[in-house]
């Protein structure tokens, strides 16, 4: 992983090469050349990405859901590097930082000016521009390139305690920690139970987001065992529930199929012997009706599902047990004002230090499989949509580095 | 004085099959008080119940009385009830929750497992509702009126509950729009509490445009919308279709502007296709209040919500209401519409009560006047009102 602090500091270049997605899975490398620098902006030499699943979709399908690609598109958002030039107003607009600062990117710019910007919600700001998204055009590229001209306030320096890997990660943390913010009310006394279901990176995310958050037991569900494993075994889930994968065709069975798995669930037991009972909330980070269906079952009255998945745009749900039981479905996307406590987050677990009275576990963990240089992205690409790797190891982030250690 | 009294109850046997009968009521334990029963409001679950001797899926297994939005005269009280004395007027908060688990620790007693709630079938033995001329209900659950308030507005406070508490698991802020979806008893109660709160625009939207007239022209909203009938086969056609309403609600023009996307849509009628329509009329950041009861199980544009973080937030009931709504009605806040003008269709006496349902079962009455709340009134000679 390439050290920090190391690269000699570099002039502005106008030049960047990196992967264009032409076709779905027709990648190409690129070499385009960029702006001048904005006033406003920094120069960032990208180190680390790691991939997302929209990334995915979009090689494998050209789309992602209804955002169709329009021209060539860069992919890559979850990203870190280190500054290498700054522009003429940036002292003002971020005043502490300096070429040669790691940072990590936040890639969503909005407009600063609607009532959603003015009201802590940039994130569904209208005119947000989502580097690597299909969504806006002229498309707004991708990390999965050496450098990009940033908007300086859109930067986030990391502490000694951050390298460039895990500065990548604290993007889909920030989705993890909005997605935990938009509860109601945080957990009681440090003492809330939630369920997670989905235990890949966004469902892991959670969890920990979750514990930092005071959410003291988590149960994962999943119907892949050795993610569960994986997540047990790394402390992210203090218990853990196997899904058994779909059935159900009509209406009728579908719910009542979804009952059953959140009577199975209310029924597990905690390592203290415990029942689980109803969980104060649920995370439901895999987009899958099912699950959603079983998220309402599976909460208390009065809890709430947070829905951090996306999967088909619609969902057959039991609004009556919603409306009887107050549970309420809160949609939670993408995130705002969530870096510094990301970067708090990611920082206790890494060094394991305490925080608000909470020992994390390591998100380094969630990396899973290393590649390095633009060149490797379509072989990362292949490795991230698989579950399993080629020993059977669990692949939960696939990570591509520009320089080999 | 007689250990007990004997009192007439309306009981209902099978669907429509009412029976007047006579019941033993012995006096009020310590803490409870008796109560001659003076005006009950007829609620939709009770018509549901009346129709079909069940509510969704809670079937009626023993007989049962019906009503639970009602107010009435003190007679008795328990040795223990220093609040209350024979003759005071009082609104019945008819949901008696345990009092003990951690949703009545939390103040959430609306969603308490072991509710016993008069009139629902949902716990076995029922508790019978107060469609009887006099019943023993704990004092605690009894909230005093003034002066200011008739036992008709007493009955009111019930369904004004519904409204106020949709109302603050909505946490409506000052100048926010807001959507009405039903212009029924609820929604335009829904509609009256935001104003209240200073909602900066309240559009009340219905198929029929003389109840959302109603609702303008009373007061209840600022502004009113009239659904076009459609019958959509396809989840794409009915999509398609919601998001035509959406779009046509977002133009209705109110004081020189368009309405746009709303901060809080109140979904008041359980039909699917409002609740599409609540969606798409949403603005980002906003909620969508689940009120109505209607169908249980419906197909939802997921990801219209998910891009937007529009919150669907189920509402049941309420708690913690009862002194704010009397406060509310009895105060003189000029935004709030006269809700006496809700009572649009009046049946004396237990034996009216079949004709009280079926008026309630319409949606106008034989002269043409809408019906919004079917009030039943029970109170004997000896009551004062």
């Amino acid at each position: 992983m390439p050290p920090k602090g190391s690269t000699p500091t570099q002039a502005y270049s106008q030049e960047s090469k990196g992967q264009y997605l032409h076709r779905a899975k027709d990648l190409r490398i690129e070499t385009r050349s960029l702006p001048p620098l904005a006033p406003d902006e920094v120069q960032v030499t990208i180190r680390s990405t790691t991939l997302c699943g929209s990334d995915l979709h979009y090689y494998t399908h050209f789309a992602n859901g209804d955002i169709l690609v329009r021209e060539p598109l860069c992919l890559g958002h979850e990203s870190s590097g280190e500054v290498t030039s700054l522009g003429a107003d940036v002292s003002a607009i971020h005043p502490s930082l300096r070429v040669g600062d790691s940072v990590a990117l936040e890639v969503g710019v909005p407009c600063g000016d609607c009532d959603k910007c003015q009201n802590q919600r940039y994130n569904v700001c209208p005119q947000l521009r989502f580097r690597s998204s299909g969504s806006k055009f002229p498309h707004y590229q991708g990390t999965l390139q050496e450098r990009i001209n940033h908007p300086a306030s859109w930067v986030h320096k990391l502490p000694p305690a951050l390298d460039y890997e895990t500065g990548a990660l604290l993007e889909p943390l920030s989705v993890a920690v909005h997605a935990v913010r938009r509860l109601p009310e945080p957990p009681r006394n440090n003492l809330g139970t939630c369920l997670v279901f989905g235990a890949g990176a966004v469902g892991l995310l959670c969890s920990i987001a979750a514990q930092a958050a005071g959410f003291s037991k988590i149960i994962m569900a999943d119907i892949d065992g050795s993610r569960l494993q994986f997540a047990q075994s790394n402390g992210y889930a203090t218990a853990t529930y196997a899904v058994k994968p779909g059935r159900g065709a009509t209406v009728e069975e579908k719910l009542s199929i979804a009952k059953e798995t959140a009577e199975e669930i209310a029924s597990a037991v905690w390592a203290d012997s415990q029942g689980v009972g109803r969980l104060d909330a649920t995370f439901e980070c895999t987009g899958v009706e099912s699950c959603v269906q079983a998220s309402v079952y599976a909460t208390k009255p009065g809890g709430s599902v947070i829905l951090v998945g996306l999967g088909v745009p619609n969902h057959i749900l039991p609004v009556s047990e919603m409306m009887k039981s107050e549970i309420s479905l809160i949609p939670s996307w993408r995130y705002a004002h969530t870096y510094p406590r990301a970067i708090e987050i990611a920082a206790a677990s890494v060094t394991g230090a305490v925080i608000d009275g909470i020992k994390l576990p390591d998100i380094r963990k969630l990396i899973t499989h290393h590649f390095y240089g633009i060149g490797s992205v379509e072989a990362a690409m292949k490795t991230a949509q698989r579950t399993k790797d080629e020993n059977d190891g669990v692949v939960i982030k696939v990570v591509i580095d520009s320089e080999t250690p | 004085m007689s250990s007990t009294t004997q009192v007439e109850a309306s009981v209902l046997h099978g669907a429509k099959d009412l029976r007047i009968e006579q019941r033993l009521l012995p006096l009020p334990f310590d803490s409870e008080v008796q109560i001659a029963v003076s005006a009950t409001g007829l609620c939709g679950s009770d018509l549901h119940y009346y129709s079909h001797f069940r509510n969704g899926n809670i079937i009626v297994r023993e007989p049962l009385t019906l009503g639970h939005e009602s107010a009435g005269v003190v007679t008795a009280t328990g040795a223990a009830v220093t609040d209350l004395q024979p003759g005071d007027r009082v609104a019945l908060e008819v949901g008696l929750p345990c009092e003990a688990c951690e949703f009545c620790a939390q103040g959430r007693y609306n969603i308490c497992k072991a509710m016993s709630f008069r009139s629902s079938a949902k716990s076995v033995p029922h508790a019978q509702g107060t469609l009887q001329t006099r019943i023993n209900h704990p004092a605690r659950w009894c909230h005093k009126l003034p002066d200011a308030l008739s036992l008709e507005h007493g009955a009111l406070i019930e369904p004004l509950s519904v409204a106020m508490h949709a109302r603050s698991r909505a946490a409506l802020k000052e100048g926010s729009t807001v959507l009405v979806l039903g212009a029924g008893a609820v929604g335009l109660l829904c509609g009256a509490v935001a104003k209240v709160a200073g909602a900066k625009t309240v559009l009340i939207a219905d198929i029929l445009p003389e109840r959302t007239e109603f609702a303008v022209k009373n007061g209840f909203a600022d502004a009113s919308f009239t659904v076009p009938m459609a019958r959509p086969k396809t989840i794409e056609e009915k999509l398609e279709y919601a998001q035509d309403v959406a779009e046509k609600i977002r133009g209705v023009q109110v004081a020189g502007g368009s309405v746009g996307e709303v901060d809080v849509t109140f979904e008041c009628t359980g039909v699917e296709s409002c609740m599409h329509t609540a969606i798409y009329s949403t603005k980002p950041g906003g909620k969508v209040m689940i009120i109505g009861m209607g169908t249980p199980i419906q197909t939802i544009p997921i990801s219209a919500a998910s891009l937007k973080e529009v919150d669907l937030v189920g509402v049941f009931r309420y708690a913690n209401t009862y002194p704010a709504a009397i406060e509310l009605l009895a105060g003189k806040d000029e935004r709030m519409p006269d809700v006496s003008k809700l009572v649009t269709q009046r049946f004396s006496g237990l034996s009216n009560i079949p004709a009280a349902f079926d008026m309630a079962g319409k949606v106008k009455d034989e002269q043409g006047n809408l019906v919004l709340k079917v009030m039943v009134n029970t109170s004997s000679g000896e009551a004062s009102s």
